[in-house]
């Protein structure tokens, strides 16, 4: 083989277009209601609203809401179809506009339109603007002191209060040199405290709010736009742009604008500032240019219709603070660039017509010393890049076999660690030595014979040489003095060998596409020693010599493989990834990047003691997330020296310095999109993204919820979850499903909760609440429930009265019938006593008499038997009488009638009865029984017992009242039956109380009488 | 022999007031004794001309024994007047007592019990029993606020009360109170007396007189 020198001929064929940086790419957004757009702004709510030629539109990145005219005479709609003016937001959620017909205001709460209409001062007639081309509607500019200013093109300005709905109208006061007045152009800039200006084309306006004069400035020049940064003016007219300082009055223009040649250039129609003192300048051919706050002019940034040859006109610009640049143009509507320099960088880009149509599919990556990028690539050899410019170039092989299928396909562009780099094209390797210029070509033979283009898929230093992996099998490659000579060791597998990789210990790993890992003890051996995840996909081999750890990137997930004890650790999906087809990593200290189907994915590596593997937390970066291109490609991996990592993928490279790529934690700006109650509007006066409570009645209780974050940067991957306090026990993540509906919820309160998480996986600390009450229907409601509680209570309570009353009732009945007894009893007794008494007091008396004239004893004894008898009848009056009814009672007559018996008895005697009892109640019969058997046993005492003493004693022993009389008499033979009644009679009547009687007597012994009477306890 | 200046009985049981006036003769040395049938006749002659010692039957034919008590009290304040009743039926002896009775007596006292007890009464003494002494206890308890003339009892007093509703005899509480049995009986007297006192100002207040 010979080897030929030659030098490589770069840069033949240019491709791409060679410009300073790269011009923007605009992208359009659909759905407008219509494609001329003269107005966008973002609200306080982070919705976009574009103003079109028909009707308004509100953006919030993924759905486009239309509000379109009405032409009938309905109120609350918008009147007038093209919005030809700014559109302005006051801080009553009001939007302000001007049409073709009339001023309108949108209240974004209540979802209503109103016009307003503008009076001139001279003759008080309304203001209606024409519709020639350059001339505007009313234009609001700003708000101050609640009014509104609006600007029109011949009529001035109008002040337009709106409180109370009133106008003042300040005509231009000023006249150009013919005396003709000055007509202001498309829009004015508030200097932020009491100055508007105004481009015209009679120089330069301004207004003083305060003073309401007028002054002109550069009177001979003829302006466009205008717009105001720090406290400078500029002006732009064609392809020109002014300066005019507004305090010095010193002006000067920035001159011709730095534009490619090619470019054609018109009227620059709009000039804007953002938030980061950026001009930003669109002008009538479409072009887009911007000034840098720290630079000195403007630059071209691109054309919003790209290369293509008809240009339209920008009429707006708005930069938004997320690095989008949104241009309002005629026919094609809204457009987006991307504007800050993203942290991933690609190639190519759309602005390389030739490749992107077909694809650039990218199987290697070698960035050379002048850090250019080698791109091995699917039939389309190698493509040298210039990072900072974009330019490219192919690199030219000598050889090259049109026969040879798949000849162009570049698999392999590798450097080994001697400085070799080494390639193949079109059936040849090739290999360029440390610091030479030329590659060396040497062909490839072909074992068999068949015609098979052999490509090199991988090559690793081994021994003396190299092992290089083709699509047929492992060859040797050894230099012998000035030559490579290149042969065919073994058909390994029939895939072509992806990765070959010699282990510390000198075992050589083999990767044949879709087959696992070979191990090989030594080179010549047929059979592998040793093969691991043989049913796995492997794609390559990293090994990482600091944690001792060989990565294993497979279509399964990665591997972290331990080869000394062969332990393994897999991280798939459910370790975080987005995608579990792993191309390749790249490790960087403590950090890997892996390239897989899905976007790539950066790992942070955690080791800890207990294992050789780390835990990894990945963070996953696509398109969403401003990566260019999601799907990666086999091989396509590379570390450039500087840090800068290279990942290959179906349509180019993608590079950058992992530093660059900042994980920005921006909230995601959540707002509910819809709200519907048994499908219609929850609130049909206050639109969904302002409702924060809600009350319904019980039959309106199915709930529908959808909610969307706004974000214009395509972010897919926003994740939401949401929780219905009240009903949901927790938070249902619905990943990207945004909305959710509840049907037939019973009445309550209930909160409903949604929050977003972007791509870094984590809740964002603001929610969306909406409380939600559903009033429960009348008879399950809590006044309903107490009317009929009290109600029952009522009832309660009126029978519990009822009841207690008739027992009352009873109570006294009873009383009143025990009382009648006792009155009838007394009656009774009395009349008897009373007719008895009478009678046996005459025979007293007469026998007295008749005694004091006869002297006889019988009537003696006669008039003794009936005045005992008198006062035995006094005595049964006694306890008949209800006032006697106590113990103490008892015991006081008792006493008395005692003292009476015995005080001429001619005995000694003594009485000791209790005194106290008042509480103890007697019956009638406890009453008189006591009395009769105490007086009896006197009685017989006084008559038989001839005693000298006797004494009475009583006590109270609890319940019981216990007697005990005593004399020193005679006494008696007991147990004899005496034929008097007495002592049966006396024993009669105690144990008829209940009570017992004990008596002790022998003849000449004296008597003693014991009894005791059971007392009711005391109440 | 007890000697008095004069006597009345009222009395409408004629035989009942036979016996009486024959025992008072008998026993008593009294100048005069007059007889009265009814009480409107016997309120006429003692209004003109009273005696130291009225016996009053209560239940009389026309105007009640209690009555004329009561009149004839505020009349001749000093005459002594006595109750008989059938029966020491309480209610009625101190109906009697308050209307201006000092003594009450059984109708069918024994002679010398009849003698003995008008023999105390012209002496100042007055009985009582224990249920009497119970009510005259209740009529003090109750002191009417509007009644400035109203008696209250003496410490000494309401103690005696206590005693005699209790049924102990004078023997023992003049024992216990180291006084004499007369001093008791005085002090029932004035007890009395403060009872008609405040019976008589409640009635004047009534009428409005007082």
């Amino acid at each position: 083989m010979n080897l030929r020198l030659f030098a490589i001929s770069c840069f033949l064929s240019s491709v791409s277009i060679a410009q300073p940086g790269q011009p923007f790419h605009f992208e359009k957004i659909e759905g407008l209601s219509q494609n001329t757009v003269y107005s966008i702004i973002t609200d306080k709510k982070g919705f976009m609203w574009i103003a079109t030629a028909n009707g308004l539109n509100r953006y919030d990145g993924a759905a486009m809401k239309a509000y379109k005219p009405s032409y009938g005479r309905e109120k609350s709609q918008m009147k007038g179809r093209i919005i030809r003016s700014a559109l302005f937001e006051n801080d009553k959620e009001q939007l302000w506009f001007g049409t073709d017909r009339v001023v309108n205001c949108f209240n974004k709460k209540q979802q209503v339109f109103t016009q307003h209409k503008l009076y001139r001062n001279k003759d008080n007639k309304e203001v209606k603007e024409g519709i020639p081309d350059e001339e505007i509607f009313a234009n609001p500019l700003i708000e101050k002191n609640g009014t509104v200013w609006f600007a029109t093109a011949v009529e001035g300005l109008f002040a337009l209060s709106t409180e109370t709905n009133k106008c003042i109208n300040y005509p231009v006061t000023i006249n150009d040199e013919n005396g003709e007045s000055i007509p202001l152009m498309y829009n004015g800039v508030f200097n932020g405290k009491d100055q508007l200006w105004f481009a015209t084309r009679k120089g330069l306006l301004c207004f003083d709010i305060g003073t309401g004069k007028w002054s002109r400035f550069l009177h001979d020049q003829s302006f466009f736009s205008v717009t105001i940064c720090s406290d400078t003016v500029y002006l732009g007219s064609n392809a020109r742009i002014d300066w005019f300082d507004t305090r010095s009055h010193t002006s000067g223009g920035i001159g011709k604008i730095n534009t490619p040649a090619s470019i054609r250039q018109g009227m620059i129609r709009r000039i804007i500032t953002d938030s980061k003192n950026n001009l930003w300048a669109g002008d009538q051919e479409g072009n887009i240019y911007q000034k840098t706050a720290l630079g000195r002019a403007f630059e071209w940034k691109g054309n919003i219709n790209g290369n293509a040859r008809t240009n339209f006109p920008v009429y707006c610009l708005y930069a938004d603070t997320t690095g989008n640049l949104w241009v309002g143009a005629d026919v094609l509507g809204l457009l987006k660039a991307e504007i800050s320099t993203p942290g991933f960088k690609k190639f190519p880009d759309a602005s390389a017509v030739d490749i992107s149509s077909q694809g650039l599919f990218v199987y290697s990556i070698y960035e050379d010393e002048e850090d250019k990028i080698w791109l091995g690539t699917f039939q389309n050899g190698i493509f040298i890049v210039d990072k900072a410019t974009g330019k490219s170039s192919r690199l030219n092989f000598p050889y090259f076999d049109p026969i040879l299928p798949y000849g162009r396909s570049v698999p392999l562009i590798k450097k080994d660690g001697s400085g070799r780099l080494w390639t193949s094209y079109s059936g040849y390797l090739y290999v360029k030595e440390k610091g030479a210029d030329n590659f060396i070509p040497v062909k490839i033979p072909v074992p068999n014979s068949a015609v098979q283009s052999p490509q090199l898929n991988s090559i690793a230093e081994y021994k003396n040489g190299w092992l290089a992996g083709t699509n047929i099998g492992l060859y040797f490659i050894e230099k012998n003095t000035n030559n490579y000579v290149i042969r065919h060791i073994s058909n390994i597998s029939q895939s072509r060998i992806i990765s070959i990789w010699v282990s510390p210990e000198g075992k050589i790993w083999l990767v044949p596409e879709s087959e696992g890992i070979m191990i090989f003890n030594d080179v010549g051996d047929k059979k592998a020693g040793k093969r691991i995840f043989t049913g796995l996909n492997v794609k390559s081999i990293q090994y990482d010599e600091k944690k001792q750890l060989v990565w294993i990137s497979t279509s399964d997930g990665l591997i972290a493989y331990h080869s000394a004890d062969d332990q393994y650790r897999f991280y798939t999906e459910r370790d975080g990834l987005y995608s579990s087809l792993v191309y390749g990593v790249v490790t960087i200290n403590d950090e890997l990047w892996a390239s897989t189907n899905n976007g790539l994915a950066k790992g942070k590596l955690v080791f800890n003691a207990d294992s050789p593997f780390p835990a990894i937390h990945f963070i996953n970066y696509t398109v969403a997330e401003g990566l260019p291109v999601n799907e990666f490609n086999t091989g396509a991996f590379y570390k450039g020296k500087s840090g800068t990592l290279y990942f290959g993928s179906t349509k180019g490279v993608v590079w950058f310095k992992p530093e660059d790529i900042k994980t920005t934690n921006i909230q995601p700006n959540l707002q509910l999109t819809n709200f519907l109650v048994n499908e219609k509007q929850a609130d049909s006066l206050t639109a969904p993204e302002y409702i924060s409570s809600v009350s319904l009645p019980y039959n309106r209780n199915n709930l529908f919820f959808q909610f969307r974050v706004i974000d214009f940067n395509n972010a897919g991957k926003v994740r939401y979850k949401y929780q219905l306090e009240g009903w949901d026990k927790d938070w249902v993540y619905s990943n990207t499903l945004n909305e959710v509906r509840y049907n037939n919820l019973p009445d309550g309160k209930y909160i409903f909760k949604v929050a977003a998480a972007g791509n870094l996986g984590e809740w964002s600390s603001e929610m969306r609440s909406i409380r939600v009450v559903i009033y429960p229907p009348f008879w399950k409601t809590w006044w309903f429930y107490t009317l009929s509680a009290s109600a029952v209570l009522l009832i309660i309570i009126l029978i519990t009265r009822f009841l207690a009353q008739q027992k009352l009732k009873n109570k006294i009945a009873e009383l009143e019938r025990q009382k009648e007894i006792d009155k009838e009893r007394q009656r009774i007794s009395r009349e008897m006593h009373d007719d008895i008494g009478a009678g046996l007091t005459q025979i007293t008396l007469m026998s007295e008499s008749a005694k004091t004239k006869h002297g006889t004893e019988e009537l003696d004894d006669i008039a003794k038997t009936s005045r005992q008898l008198v006062s035995n009848m006094s005595e049964i009056i006694w306890s008949l009488s209800p006032e006697n009814k106590t113990l103490e009672q008892l015991l006081s007559y008792l006493r008395e009638q005692l003292n009476k018996q015995l005080e001429y008895s001619g005995m000694n005697y003594s009485i000791q009865l209790p005194e106290s009892g008042s509480q103890v109640v007697l019956s009638n019969e406890q009453r008189r029984n006591i009395l009769l058997v105490t007086k009896e046993i006197i009685n017989n005492a006084v008559k038989y017992s001839k005693a000298r003493n006797i004494s009475v004693n009583a006590i109270l022993r609890g319940n019981n009242l216990d007697f005990e009389v005593a004399d020193d008499g005679a006494g008696f033979d007991i147990s004899i039956n005496r034929s008097g009644n007495g002592l049966k009679n006396i024993r009669h009547r105690i144990e008829e109380l209940g009570g017992i009687v004990v008596v002790e007597s022998a003849p000449g012994k004296g008597s003693r009488f014991f009894y005791n009477i059971p007392l009711q306890p005391t109440t | 022999m007890v000697k008095i200046g004069s006597i009345a009985i009222i009395e409408d049981d004629e035989k009942v007031r036979h016996y009486l006036a024959e025992q008072i003769q008998l026993h008593i040395d009294v100048a005069e004794l007059r007889v009265f049938g009814d009480a409107e006749t016997a309120l006429k002659e003692l209004t003109a001309e009273p005696v130291e010692i009225a016996l009053f039957d209560v239940h009389l034919p026309g105007m009640s024994g209690i009555d004329c008590i009561q009149r004839l009290k505020m009349l001749h304040p000093r005459m002594q007047m006595m109750v008989l009743t059938v029966y020491d039926n309480p209610d009625t002896i101190f109906n009697a007592l308050k209307a201006g009775a000092t003594s009450y007596l059984l109708k069918t006292t024994p002679a010398e019990k009849i003698l003995e007890a008008i023999a105390e009464v012209q002496q100042g003494g007055s009985p009582i029993s224990s249920q009497i002494a119970r009510k005259v206890i209740e009529a003090f308890a109750v002191r009417e606020k509007t009644n400035e003339y109203f008696q209250e009892l003496s410490r000494r007093e309401q103690e005696m009360l206590e005693q005699l509703s209790k049924g102990y005899r004078y023997k023992e509480i003049a024992d216990k109170s180291f006084i004499s049995i007369d001093t008791v009986r005085t002090h029932i007297r004035n007890i009395y007396e403060k009872l008609q006192v405040n019976n008589r100002a409640a009635a004047l207040k009534k009428t409005g007189l007082l």
